[in-house]
């Protein structure tokens, strides 16, 4: 060839190459790369760098030594690591924000159906078929219960699917005269808040942000709290949410409703503090539901979900991020001591003493916690903690008779709207601001 | 005689003796004072279910009658009375007024009045307005007793009104000389001068004080379109507007703005003296030192002695269809007795003692301010919701009314347009919910 032309294609080659480098958006990732691999990733996490490395930094670089992690805080930075609330996760992969996995999560080597299929199908449900990120962990509550002081009043042990209802009634069962209880609460509102959620009561209509409990489906919710409370089936000892005495550990309540995080913090932790001298023959059932759906699990949550920005640098080191936390590997590790929450590879529950541990992952179903999450978006925080405030003292007002139930739910719905509207007021002020 | 006319007088005489025997209807009679030994089984309807029971009434019943054994029904005096009748047959029954009337009327009431009237109960030492007019519901007799009943009052705090040199409140005050007197103090050195929790209680009790209706039961229609209710809307916002009026809610916290002395007066129930007062005095000991005293509840002006807001709680009766009437009786009696006042009279109630002569009083308060002209006929009139009005209804219409009161706190709109608002959302309201309920009655 000419040199004119040899020069014209070696330009035109060199300019190929440069480009295909360039526009290669859309990087294929391999399931594994190598382990060895040079890189640097940013991981979108609030929690601090102590916390990270705790929970996943350390492990992560014994086996990546040469993966350099940062984190940041900031979206705008595009992190290559996303860690995303569910709703997040919906929104973002619906605009495209989300490297499509699919190929690398479904390699045999990953053992996907290892891991949870409640959880992976709300995931593929929310995708369209598709997986754009996964959890290593989720949460959940479960019915705690006390089998010795079960079986010293001969009351049969609670069973999975009961009512709301159904425990209350068993909980009455239990004499109060020695000083225990039925059912430990750390307060009536909190009872309350925990039955709404079984019964799916929304005590706001978020669209004209109006208080919604003068109705009929909560006048029976307040009767039955009222009743409990009254025939002293409930336990209630208020606490800073910290404690690690309350009555279902010290054996005077026979059940709890707790998360998942009770066995780390409070049963497995008090066990370590007080080795033999901690006797407490506790075991779990699935948490109470409303009777209009037995099969439904209410409190059933995702809280973190690992994405890969499709904007991410380095798309394949990334990967190996959110592989690994969610891999077995990690989970075989995590499962020697408790954990926060519940391993998405459930197989690996930390589980030393046989319990019912399924109560807390089996037949999950996507519910409306997950699905309208945002519920909660447009309602000020304080709100909630003074809306609490007004039902037990209205609730109070009740018990002792010095107001009929129709009476406390009409106050309640009127101070509960007016603490509303001036939240809200506040709120537009500060935003205004 | 002859033989035959013997014979027919024996068999009348006997047949009169099986006859009088076995009419005994169980129309049992009843003494004052059975053998505080004697043998039974009796079931009381209980508000706070057995472990209260016992607390409040039934460990010191026992150390009086061992023998009687007493059975709690968790049922408060606002159940489904019927329902309670019907599926646990209570001996002892709590009643509402409305449920001791109906009761009474259709007979399932057990005649007390022999007993209620005997020397040894001291009927005299119960606040003598509430029995008569028990007794005049009962056509002349009574056929149940309440221990207890509601009032409120308006709470003052001396100092505060020493201190800047106003005269305290004084009974018969209407609302409008109420905040006047409230207005005098200075809202520069942040204190105001009247406090309420929830504008919704307030607006009711000034309604209540002048037996004000917003709705017209019978032809439901909203009511707010008048003269006098024009008049209270423009004394509250002046209130609200110069801050004289301090509204805040603190949830379930005892010390609000009159506890901790920001705020001269408050209106409330008895209840607060428990709830609030001397828990607060309970919780800070020495360091409380909350100078309050009370004043009767503000009235209207056409009727400046009267107690808009007494209420009847709950009143104790004996099931007609009793087979243990003499030990319920005993129940009866010895939850409304001296003996049981006085040893209540120890600590506060939540709610104030028929016998008026045991109301907790450390402090020597204006304690008779809670019983004073109680007027019964009006304010069991004007009292509790009425029925006929869906109770969902309630809460909608105090919201329709709260946000065109901040509307025209804002200066949004004027009095007259906020009024015209409330009347016709309101009417909507109420003609939107009545027609949802008949179709729920319908199905």
């Amino acid at each position: 060839m000419s040199k004119q032309l040899t020069k014209w294609l070696a330009v035109i080659m060199l300019m190929s190459v440069f480009l295909t480098a360039c526009s290669s958006t859309k990087q294929t990732i391999q399931y594994e790369g190598d382990s060895k691999m040079q890189a640097t990733i940013t991981v979108k996490y609030s929690g601090g760098e102590e916390v990270f490395n705790f929970e996943y930094g350390n492990l992560f670089r014994a086996k990546y030594p040469n993966i350099d992690v940062k984190l940041i805080n900031n979206l705008e930075d595009e992190p290559d690591v996303l860690l995303l609330g569910f709703d997040e996760y919906g929104e973002f992969l619906d605009e495209g924000k989300l490297y499509d996995l699919n190929n690398v999560i479904t390699d045999e080597a990953f053992k996907l159906e290892g891991m949870n299929q409640g959880v992976i199908d709300v995931l593929k449900e929310r995708g369209r078929g598709k997986l754009y990120g996964l959890p290593p962990q989720f949460s959940n509550r479960a019915l705690f219960y006390n089998k010795d002081l079960f079986d010293k009043y001969t009351i049969p042990y609670p069973t999975d699917g009961m009512t709301w209802e159904e425990v209350l009634q068993l909980a009455k069962r239990f004499p109060i005269e020695d000083g225990e209880g039925g059912l430990y609460t750390p307060s009536l509102g909190s009872l309350l808040s925990n039955m709404e959620e079984a019964k799916d009561l929304r005590r706001i209509n978020t669209k004209d942000m109006k208080v919604t409990v003068n109705t009929d489906s909560y006048k029976e919710l307040f009767e039955t709290i009222l009743d409990a409370s009254e025939s002293q089936a409930l336990n209630i000892f208020g606490h800073d949410g910290f404690a690690k005495n309350d009555p279902f550990i010290t054996g005077q309540s026979a059940m709890a409703f707790e998360y998942y995080t009770y066995l780390n913090n409070n049963i497995y932790w008090v066990k370590q503090e007080r080795g033999e001298d901690f006797n407490l023959n506790w075991d779990v059932v699935t948490a109470p539901v409303d009777k209009s759906n037995r099969e439904a699990t209410p409190y059933f949550f995702i809280p973190t979900i690992f994405a890969v920005n499709a904007k991410a640098q380095n798309v394949q080191a990334a990967w190996e991020f959110v592989k690994f936390v969610n891999g077995e590997e990690f989970a075989t590790i995590n499962s020697r001591t408790t954990t926060n929450n519940i391993p998405t590879r459930t197989d690996y529950v930390f589980n030393p003493e046989g319990k019912r541990m399924e109560a807390f992952f089996s037949n999950l179903k996507m519910n409306r916690t997950l699905v309208s999450h945002s519920y909660y978006e447009n309602i000020p925080i304080s709100f909630l903690n003074a809306f609490h405030g007004i039902v037990e003292s209205e609730l109070k007002a009740a018990a002792v008779g010095v107001k009929t139930i129709d009476e406390a739910l009409v106050s309640i719905e009127e101070r509960g709207q007016q603490q509303l509207d001036k939240q809200l007021a506040e709120k537009s002020v500060e935003e205004g601001k | 005689m002859s033989k035959r006319l013997t014979t027919w007088l024996l068999i009348i005489l006997l047949a009169l003796i099986v006859l009088t025997a076995c009419s005994s209807t169980p129309k049992q009679t009843i003494q004052y004072e059975g053998d505080s030994q004697m043998q039974a089984t009796i079931t009381v309807m209980y508000s706070g279910g057995l472990n209260f029971f016992n607390k409040d009434y039934g460990d010191l019943f026992r150390a009086k009658y061992p023998n009687i054994e007493v059975k709690v029904v968790t049922a408060s005096p606002w159940s489904n009375i019927e329902k309670v009748l019907e599926e646990q047959k209570p001996d002892v029954l709590l009643l509402s007024y409305e449920d001791y009337v109906k009761l009474m009327d259709e007979g399932k009431l057990l005649d007390l009045n022999n007993v209620i009237t005997d020397d040894a109960f001291n009927l005299e030492g119960m606040n003598q307005d509430i029995i008569g007019f028990l007794r005049q519901s009962g056509g002349g007799k009574l056929y149940g007793l309440p221990p207890y009943f509601g009032n409120t009052g308006l709470f003052y705090n001396k100092d505060l009104f020493d201190k800047y040199n106003i005269p305290y409140p004084q009974d018969g005050m209407t609302w409008e000389e109420v905040f006047q007197l409230a207005k005098r103090f200075p809202v520069e050195d942040g204190i105001s001068g009247f406090y309420k929790n929830y504008l919704g209680a307030l607006r009711y009790n000034m309604e209540a004080s002048q037996g004000l209706k917003t709705v017209n039961p019978k032809e439901m229609k909203v009511t707010i379109n008048t003269e006098s209710y024009k008049k209270l809307f423009g004394t509250l916002l002046d209130a609200y507007q110069s801050k004289t009026l301090e509204v805040k809610d603190y949830g379930e916290d005892v010390y609000d703005s009159f506890i901790t002395g920001k705020s001269a007066m408050t209106t409330e129930s008895y209840y607060y003296l428990n709830n609030n007062i001397y828990w607060a005095k309970t919780d800070r000991g020495d360091d409380f030192h909350l100078n309050w005293d009370v004043a009767a509840a503000p009235v209207g002006e056409s009727n400046r002695e009267a107690a808009p807001m007494f209420m009847f709680y709950s009143i104790y009766a004996v099931n007609a269809n009793t087979s243990e009437a003499q030990a319920s009786w005993e129940l009866v009696k010895f939850i409304n007795s001296e003996e049981v006042a006085k040893m209540k009279s120890r600590t506060t109630t939540h709610a104030i003692p028929t016998r008026t002569d045991y109301m907790y009083n450390p402090e020597g308060k204006r304690m008779e301010i809670f019983y004073k002209n109680i007027n019964m006929d009006w304010s069991l009139n004007y009292n509790r919701q009425d029925k006929r009005i869906p109770n969902k209804f309630n809460s909608a219409f105090s919201n329709i009314m709260n946000s065109e009161f901040m509307a025209a706190s804002r200066g949004e709109k004027s009095v007259d347009e906020a009024l015209q608002s409330i009347q016709e959302r309101g009417q909507e309201e109420l003609d939107k919910q009545l027609a949802e309920k008949s179709v729920e009655e319908g199905k």
